[in-house]
């Protein structure tokens, strides 16, 4: 499979870029390896990067929360970082505040994870 | 001229498109060309497009599971106020009741946030859901555009 174009790894991070308008069509293009990447090369956090992405809806909410479900069930850690305020507010409202940490940059998510 | 002055004067659009999930996106880009006449701040833009979003999205996974089926959807401005209709001729919704309450979702098993009528709700001013099983649904959602920059002028 092949992953979301631009997604990289940094010691057991790794960085999955989202897409500029994030909506249940663009995320169900998301592609990514995360199982075989957690177990394969010990990745320990997934950070999604929203500094790209302009518009989300809640079908961009229940990516997150799938993607969180899955790298929970292999011990990991999720962070979110670079959405915008507006973003930040729908994120709030669905209460994926209380289970994933925010962070400003993947630099800043990935240095707190260490 | 003066017929384009008239307060309240009253425009409809009316599109029709298919179910197909990337007309979610073209729903969203038509509703901002059609409200950019009344002026909006971003943040009112930003709301009418995730609320249109939510209710074309809903056609696309639920009203027409396994189909692709017509989606209309009618824009319409009176003075102000954005009024927006979403309707399908799919599956309808059993139990609305259930279906509004926040994080329900009816396909739990597909990253799903049942968020979606909680959204429109919050964002809109209004929201209104008539649904018959077999036959479809209507959303009607409105939104009086320019209120913020009008409450701070009072203040």
């Amino acid at each position: 499979m092949q992953e979301q174009k631009g997604t990289y790894c940094i010691g057991g991070s790794l960085v999955i870029p989202m897409p500029r308008e994030l909506d249940h069509h663009s995320s169900g293009e998301i592609r990514d390896n995360l199982e075989m990447m957690m177990v394969g090369r010990g990745i320990r956090q997934v950070v999604l990067d929203f500094t790209g992405t302009e518009f989300m809806d809640s079908a961009g909410i229940g990516m997150v929360l799938g993607k969180y479900r899955r790298v929970k069930a292999f011990g990991g850690q999720m962070a979110v970082c670079g959405a915008n305020d507006r973003i930040m507010r729908i994120m709030k409202m669905s209460g994926i505040g209380q289970i994933i940490s925010f962070y400003a940059t993947p630099h800043q998510a990935i240095t707190a994870k260490q | 001229m003066d017929k384009e002055k008239q307060t309240g004067v009253q425009e409809t659009v009316r599109v029709e498109f298919q179910s197909y999930s990337h007309n979610e996106q073209f729903a969203r880009v038509v509703t901002a060309v059609f409200m950019a006449r009344l002026n909006p701040t971003m943040e009112e833009l930003e709301d009418v497009k995730t609320a249109v979003s939510e209710a074309v999205t809903n056609c696309v996974i639920h009203a027409y599971e396994d189909c692709i089926g017509t989606i209309r959807m009618e824009l319409e401005t009176t003075g102000r106020e954005l009024t927006v209709r979403v309707q399908d001729w799919g599956i309808g919704i059993e139990n609305l009741d259930q279906a509004r309450e926040p994080l329900y979702t009816s396909k739990p098993s597909r990253d799903r946030s049942g968020m979606g009528f909680t959204f429109m709700e919050t964002f809109m001013d209004g929201m209104e859901v008539s649904s018959s099983a077999g036959e479809g649904t209507t959303v009607v959602m409105r939104k009086l555009i320019g209120s913020s920059i009008l409450e701070k002028k009072v203040v």
